[in-house]
């Protein structure tokens, strides 16, 4: 039986590689999978916590969180789309007008 | 029983929503007309019927000859029309014999006047809309004279000074009569805030507006008692300040030094509303008011002083500028001044029947004078210089019998109705309670002489002198908002101009809607001729009036009896009333022979100089500083002029706009909104454009907010 801090600890270091990659990527796709990378984090998490106290709502949790994942990559991959068709390419430190 | 007193003030209010819809009710211009000129007097004499009713079966059968009703019929007069905290107002109608006389001469006089209106008014295509304000002000004046509190009787008073506005300015096309409205509606504005000011003071004081209430609550009950409404006794700075601010508001309705200048530009509306307005009713407002609250008065001897001296300084000084005016109507105008002084005079010396006697009298011969004035302008074609008169008593001799019943009613010849009024005042004035008696009583008589003299003078300069024109050579005075040409246009076609065409010069009275090409010739040859039976009927009533009111009302002390509930006596305050110098029979004497006097120096000195008509010579008048001193009337109008106009105009260009405002006002909001603008342009720099940037952020903002949580389990949890 794995203890659940094992569990804790892992989805910890998946959440900061995460945080690292959205933070230093200029590819909008690895900053997505980066993205997911720490939504999975969370996941785990619920996984993890729901088990440690016999409680299904981390699985319902867990559930709902990947069914709006879902909606959330098809939405940004269609911005991306549209990005990389107006300005010919997808790198996100041109994408910068929304700034002073 | 219910009470019938609402009638007398919605029936005026049913005549100005009639004459104003007139306009969608009748397609033509000459039925509109017609059917206003019967509706507008028809209400104002139903009105009056309305107050006789109510007076005799209502008012004089109650037991203290007062009454409270609502305005609203089948309401109790208790019912509130405001009620805001612990401020309460209704609208309920005080039915004493003070409301009742002004409700009489509102409606009965306003009701001749409104006769005479429709024959005066006959040609003015605008004449719906003339009625229309002519019912407004009537029901507006009722208003303010029945009102059971100061709320009310305050709408009463805005509301006839903006009709009072409306009708100066009737003939708006020409600037001079918009700007004598606009004189007139701002110095009663100066007044109007001393009402509103004395209105706070008085309740704050005394916890209510209503004058009389149940349970002595009123504001007059609880003056007569010296409390104000937690039982204290009243301070006397405190009632003399609510009574020098009630009296700035009737100084500025009632034309008094220093608030009158308005009253003789106002002459420049039709001759109807000069009388009716700016004689009989309105002006007098501010004694009805003095006399209403005269249970305030009484209790202040400095407000008596206060209103017993600008009323016989008015009085004199408004006689003494009667004396040198040309215009007809100025004459009367500055005469109406006066008068209203000798109101005040009896006012302030505590005598407040004589003042309202005074008010009932004046109103008859000076609705009488206004109109006979009115009259021998009609017959000029409109003139309205003396110095063009003369000669008339021939031509006219109907208007010139009403005219002279109503200067010896007004110049104090024995018999006439202000013979007895202004004897009355002279003679509380001589026993003033606050002394100078011998002062007041003896302006008083130099007043009475000159204004003998001054109406003779009027008299003989339009009557009895040669004529200085030409009969048959008239020249029109068009009063009227469009041109011939204009008029021609909005009748759409001359098919009505020929009708009248063949009365020639005779019927001269129809420079009206259907004669427009009259005016193309401009009247040549049009000749003096007497005026039609609607306005010669109002005249030998208000004549009749005139002479009947003095003598049944005055020495049989009628009118004191049935004033007397609604008046405060002296001795409820510290001072006790005063005891004239002399027994009436020697008062009455004297004024006579004061009367006579004035009234023959000015014969003696226009029938030397008949031809010209003029006594002075126009050498004599530019240089002699007492003829210009009253011309420019005291130098009042300059005085106020520069004061007001020039520097005031000054400190408001140079002060309150470059500084005040640009400097001041402006320049806090724009350095205000320069900061707000240079903070924010230092703070948009955080704005980079780059996701990460912000993503930074958000985490730092996390991990702070976490270390923070953390840090509070921690001391929470005690470790």
């Amino acid at each position: 039986m794995v203890p659940t801090s094992y569990y804790l600890v892992l989805a910890g270091i998946l959440f900061t590689i995460g945080v690292l990659g959205v933070l230093v990527k200029r590819n909008p796709i690895v900053i997505f999978m980066c993205i997911e990378l720490m939504l999975n984090a969370a996941n785990l998490t619920f996984v993890a916590l729901g088990k440690h106290f016999g409680q299904v709502n981390g699985q319902m949790y867990v559930i709902f969180a990947l069914a709006v994942a879902a909606a959330e990559v098809s939405v940004g991959l269609g911005i991306i789309v549209a990005i990389f068709r107006s300005k010919e390419t997808i790198n996100i430190d041109e994408v910068n007008l929304m700034k002073f | 029983m219910p009470s019938y007193a609402w009638l007398i003030v919605w029936l005026p209010l049913l005549g100005f929503v009639h004459n104003a819809s007139a306009g969608y009710l009748y397609k033509s211009l000459a039925t509109r007309k017609k059917a206003v000129s019967y509706v507008a007097p028809g209400v104002v004499l139903l009105a009056f019927a309305a107050t006789l009713y109510v007076l005799t079966k209502e008012v004089l059968t109650s037991p203290d000859h007062r009454a409270i009703v609502s305005l609203i019929p089948g309401l109790s007069p208790e019912t509130p029309w405001m009620s805001v905290g612990g401020f309460k107002a209704s609208f309920g109608l005080l039915l004493d014999p003070l409301s009742m006389l002004m409700a009489m001469i509102v409606t009965g006089i306003g009701g001749l006047i409104h006769i005479y209106a429709t024959g005066y008014m006959a040609e003015d295509r605008e004449q719906p809309r003339f009625f229309t304000y002519f019912n407004l002000f009537i029901f507006m004046m009722l208003l303010l004279v029945l009102g059971s509190n100061f709320l009310l009787m305050f709408v009463g008073w805005e509301g006839v000074g903006s009709c009072s506005y409306l009708l100066i300015s009737f003939w708006y096309t020409d600037s001079n009569n918009a700007k004598a409205g606009n004189k007139a509606f701002i110095v009663n504005r100066v007044g109007d805030l001393g009402f509103a000011l004395g209105m706070m003071a008085i309740w704050s004081t005394f916890g209510t507006l209503s004058f009389f209430a149940d349970h002595g609550a009123g504001v007059m009950q609880l003056a007569a008692k010296h409390v104000d409404v937690l039982g204290h006794p009243l301070a006397p700075i405190m009632i003399t300040g609510i009574c020098v601010c009630l009296f700035i508001g009737a100084m500025g309705k009632s034309a008094q030094i220093p608030l009158w200048v308005w009253l003789p530009d106002a002459m420049a509306g039709p001759t109807p509303v000069s009388a009716l307005i700016h004689a009989a009713t309105m002006v007098t407002a501010g004694v009805v008011m003095v006399t209403r609250c005269s249970w305030l008065f009484v209790q202040s001897p400095q407000a008596l002083q206060l209103v017993g001296w600008i009323g016989i300084a008015t009085a004199f000084v408004g006689a003494t500028i009667g004396l040198v005016q040309n215009d007809i109507k100025r004459v009367l105008a500055f005469s109406t001044v006066s008068q209203l002084g000798y109101m005040f005079l009896a006012c302030g010396v505590g005598n407040f029947t004589a003042g309202m006697f005074h008010v009932l009298t004046h109103a008859c011969f000076k609705a009488l004078l206004f109109l006979g004035s009115g009259a021998v302008i009609h017959s000029m074609l409109g003139e309205q210089d003396m110095r063009k008169m003369g000669g008339l008593r021939k031509l006219i001799p109907r208007t010139w019998a009403v005219m002279f019943v109503g200067t010896y009613a007004i110049a104090g010849f024995p018999g006439g109705a202000g013979f007895f009024s202004k004897d009355e005042i002279l003679g509380a004035a001589s026993g003033s309670p606050w002394g100078n008696g011998l002062l007041l009583y003896i302006l008083g008589l130099l007043t009475a002489f000159m204004t003998a003299f001054y109406m003779n003078r009027l008299m003989h300069k339009t009557f009895y002198t040669d004529p200085r024109y030409t009969n048959g050579e008239l020249h029109a005075h068009h009063h009227s908002n469009f041109t011939p040409e204009e008029e021609a246009e909005l009748d759409g076609h001359g098919a009505a101009v020929a009708t009248h065409h063949g009365h020639g010069e005779a019927d001269h009275a129809d420079h009206g809607i259907d004669t427009a090409t009259d005016h193309g010739h401009g009247h040549a040859g049009g000749s003096v001729h007497e005026s039609p039976p609607s306005m010669m009927f109002p005249l030998y009533v208000l004549a009749i009036l005139s002479v009947v009111t003095g003598i049944v009302l005055g020495p049989t002390h009628i009118f004191e009896k049935f004033l007397e509930p609604s008046v405060a006596k002296m001795s409820l305050g510290p001072l006790s009333a005063g005891t004239p110098m002399f027994p009436e029979t020697i008062g009455w004497i004297i004024s006579a022979v004061v009367a006579i006097a004035g009234l023959a120096f000015a014969s003696v000195i226009y029938t030397k100089v008949r031809v010209t008509g003029e006594a002075l010579s126009e050498n004599y008048k530019t240089k002699n500083a007492i003829f210009r001193f009253l011309m420019e009337k005291w130098y009042f109008d300059k005085v106020y002029n520069y004061v007001f106009i020039t520097l005031g105009g000054k400190f408001a260009d140079k002060v309150l706009w470059r500084y005040v405002d640009v400097k001041l006002v402006d320049g806090t909001f724009n350095s205000l909104a320069e900061l707000v603008g240079s903070v924010s342009n230092s703070l948009r720099k955080l704005q980079t454009g780059y996701v990460r940037n912000y993503a930074l952020a958000i985490m730092f903002g996390v991990v702070a907010l976490l270390v923070g949580l953390l840090a509070q389990w921690n001391v929470l949890s005690g470790h």
